[in-house]
């Protein structure tokens, strides 16, 4: 496969899981907003965590000072110059998914397509209103999972697949490892329990944990979100599913740019290990922190094993 | 009841006068069926469908690039299976005497010795490249893929307006087309047995990988890549469906590296050898260190490679100077004189004006032809006599003043007609065909091409960049032609 191409597919899977995590990040939030007193302290607190998870919090805070919903909802949705709005994310996916149209099955093009000419059509004014932009969501969110299941039902499982979802793997473990660093480091300013509730919730693994345990406590929540490999939002799980990927990959073969990268992999997998109730709170900041770093580095050492260039960014 | 027009002094492919032509009968009789609410929703339909898939071609003007879509109009050109066969035969005619036009004036040049193409017409020709003089192509065959534009005069001739042997596109469209119709225009295939479209890729994979490097064992696979300027470019489109369809990489100039040599694709698991690229980049910008050096498209030393034989490229270096609106006039020449037969289907009429006499005729008659440049496509810097104005007359005949060897005058031909529907009613459209040839060991034609319509009232330019949209073509077997 080309590295241009394996770069966009790459490129592609990242984009299509921030979207979608990023919607469902903000549709929860709204939701949650819809029951608070902007005047209570505590909706303050809060109103900082969703642009710190899904955008780039000193450029929020500079360019909208005031830190309304309002401001919120369009810095994260419709800000060209934030590279993460999700109009700049589904037009990431769309022009990736362009310039590898030949790989790609036409459904998966036409779905993301649909939705960018929606949005370029109109259909989705800029002016906030709740219900538009909760139906927006609704629309973003259907087309990322309907989406993955075109993937899923109608891709070869080639190298093109391949790359697909190691990109999606990689963003989910870097995007709980961030959701969750960013959760502990307020967590002392939180009402109790709430951390560890909205990291269930941003990571959308609240029903899955609550079907699968009935303790609440910081330590399993952290256990369940960075090392159970049954849960498919987990850290571990996605850095898993990424070491199987490369070793099939390769096949065998190897030179000193993929040694690199096993080798990184495997200290990303090794933090993980680890039973989160034996740490002190101090070194389970610490651990995710490390967690959280360790996945933002591995995407330039996986680029640099399989010789990939840069992404094409909505334009 | 649709009352559609007069067909009047046009040609009309549908019509004669008012009527239905015996092959467009049992369409016409369906077409009634409809009420204009139903017309109107199947074009909106088939309009978004073009959308959604993506087939757009991008358009630069002021404001940069925008995509947008081919205007598709349902009205199929229904072509009667004899009247194709005689057009298939004068295609594969045509293309066999150019390949052996442009093989010869790279090599031998016998077609200047017999002093039937004039030797300046070659050197002087921007196209013709130095560089791959006397260079042995695979197959010695120049022409992999050709687009040959084909117009009907009042009387319904077919005669030849262009020739496209550098990089034809619109191939992509021809399917896209079929399958709208098939798809929202179900009802008209009733009763008509048309040439299938399904399959026809095969021939032109085969031909394709026919294309074996001179120094390539005769065991070994042949490795294809399809060589496109990139998404921005106006018939990315185009390269995206032939690389699926024909099973080659999608690949850019950033690719590609030569080295010793020998093309490499740049993989995810290192360089893998390339033996056959299909480019769709022109040849100026193919090779930074031989031709444009400016060029970020293209491959340095890739030349190299061609000229020892380690790769092919298709369509092959060069073919700019047979395709030329100069050289157009002596292609029935080169007909009779590699394959020593007649022209089957004939050109227009062509002035060349470096002649005094003759560009003194041309300049008095101005309002009455059409003048082109001889390098530019997509209907741009040509002048539609009797469309003119005054002014736009004046600026030509300097233009021919000042280089007379770069323009050409022809006849305004009463281009023929067909129907289309759009903003809710009919009307008659001027339309060409573009057919395309596939050769490597053997030579194919694509049955029945890219019927292109001139969608604004009037306007004699199919061009997409210009207005044009596209219509279905059919080859029905068993209809006669009444003409």
């Amino acid at each position: 496969m080309l590295s241009r191409v394996a770069d966009s597919l790459y490129w592609i899977g990242r984009y299509a899981e921030r979207t979608q995590a990023n919607a469902h990040i903000l549709y929860a939030q709204l939701e949650y907003t819809l029951e608070s007193n902007h005047k209570d302290l505590m909706y303050e607190k809060e109103s900082l965590i969703v642009p710190t998870i899904c955008g780039y919090i000193e450029d929020y805070q500079m360019r909208y000072p005031q830190n309304t919903l309002e401001d919120m909802v369009h810095y994260l949705i419709y800000d060209r110059d934030n590279f993460n709005s999700l109009i700049a994310t589904i037009t990431s996916v769309r022009m990736n998914a362009r310039n590898t149209r030949d790989c790609l099955p036409n459904e998966l093009w036409e779905e993301w397509n649909d939705l960018y000419l929606d949005i370029q059509e109109g259909a989705y004014p800029e002016t906030f209103a709740l219900l538009n932009t909760t139906n927006f969501l609704t629309h973003i969110r259907k087309t990322a999972l309907t989406a993955t299941g075109v993937i899923d039902s109608l891709m070869t499982r080639d190298m093109g697949y391949k790359f697909l979802k190691i990109g999606k793997w990689l963003e989910r473990s870097e995007k709980t490892a961030l959701i969750l660093h960013h959760l502990l480091e307020i967590e002392g300013q939180l009402e109790p329990d709430r951390a560890i509730r909205l990291g269930l919730q941003l990571t959308n693994t609240a029903e899955e944990y609550a079907y699968r345990s009935r303790v609440l406590t910081v330590d399993s929540v952290l256990n369940f979100l960075i090392s159970d490999v049954k849960c498919s939002r987990s850290v571990a799980y996605g850095l898993y599913k990424i070491r199987d990927t490369v070793y099939d990959i390769e096949q065998g073969l190897t030179n000193q740019n993929v040694e690199n990268m096993y080798r990184a992999l495997d200290e990303l997998i090794a933090l993980t290990n680890v039973d989160m109730a034996t740490l002190t709170l101090a070194e389970q900041k610490q651990r995710v922190k490390d967690i959280r770093q360790n996945c933002t580095d591995f995407g330039p050492i996986l680029a640099q094993a399989y010789y990939l260039t840069p992404p094409i960014l909505a334009v | 009841m649709w009352k559609l027009y007069e067909s009047g002094v046009f040609y009309d492919e549908m019509l004669d006068g008012s009527k239905p032509k015996k092959h467009y009968q049992t369409f016409y009789q369906q077409l009634q069926s409809f009420s204009e609410q139903q017309l109107y929703d199947k074009h909106h339909a088939a309009q978004s469908s073009f959308l959604r898939q993506g087939i757009t071609f991008t358009v630069y003007g002021a404001e940069g690039g925008t995509e947008r879509t081919m205007p598709f109009d349902f009205i199929p050109i229904i072509i009667p299976e004899n009247t194709w066969k005689m057009i298939e035969s004068g295609m594969k005619q045509r293309v066999k005497a150019l390949n052996h036009f442009l093989q010869d004036v790279y090599h031998a040049q016998d077609i200047v010795k017999a002093g039937i193409v004039p030797k300046a017409l070659i050197e002087n020709n921007p196209y013709y490249y130095q560089q791959v003089v006397g260079t042995n192509i695979p197959l010695q065959n120049h022409i992999f893929l050709a687009g040959i534009d084909l117009i009907r005069d009042e009387n319904g001739k077919y005669c030849v307006l262009e020739d496209n042997l550098r990089n034809p596109s619109g191939m992509s469209y021809v399917y896209q087309n079929r399958y709208v119709m098939r798809k929202i225009y179900p009802e008209f295939f009733d009763d008509y047995a048309i040439e299938r479209l399904e399959g026809q890729l095969q021939h032109l994979q085969e031909a394709l990988l026919s294309h074996r490097p001179i120094n390539m064992p005769v065991d070994e696979e042949v490795h294809a890549v399809l060589l496109t300027a990139g998404i921005y470019n106006s018939a990315y489109y185009d390269h995206v469906f032939l690389a699926k369809h024909l099973n080659i990489p999608l690949v850019e100039g950033r690719d590609l590296v030569v080295k010793e040599n020998v093309v490499y694709l740049k993989t995810i698991l290192g360089l893998k050898r390339v033996d056959v690229i299909y480019r769709r980049i022109d040849d100026d910008f193919l090779d930074p260190v031989y031709f444009r050096e400016d060029s970020m498209l293209g491959v340095p030393h890739l030349l190299d490679a061609y000229n020892k034989g380690n790769v092919a490229i298709l369509n092959a270096i060069g073919n700019g100077v047979a395709d030329d609106k100069a050289m157009y006039q002596y292609v029935p020449e080169m007909i009779r004189f590699y394959l020593k037969e007649e022209p089957i289907i004939d050109n227009v009429k062509t002035y060349l004006l470096e002649d005094d006499a003759t560009r003194e005729w041309v300049l008095t008659h101005l309002a009455e032809l059409v003048v082109k440049n001889v390098g530019a496509s997509g209907g741009y810097d040509m002048l539609i006599g009797p469309h003119s104005t005054e002014e736009e007359r004046q600026i030509f005949y300097e233009k021919i003043v000042e280089s007379p060897h770069q323009y050409i005058a022809q006849p305004t031909i009463k281009l023929s007609r067909a129907p289309a529907f759009q903003n809710g009613h009919f009307y008659p459209c001027h339309v060409d065909l573009r057919v395309f040839v596939m050769s490597g060991e053997d030579i194919y034609v694509l049955p029945g091409g890219l019927s292109r319509v001139a969608l604004k009232e009037g306007s004699l330019v199919v061009n997409s960049s210009q207005g044009g949209g596209g219509k279905d073509t059919w080859i029905v077997k068993g209809v006669g032609e009444h003409a």
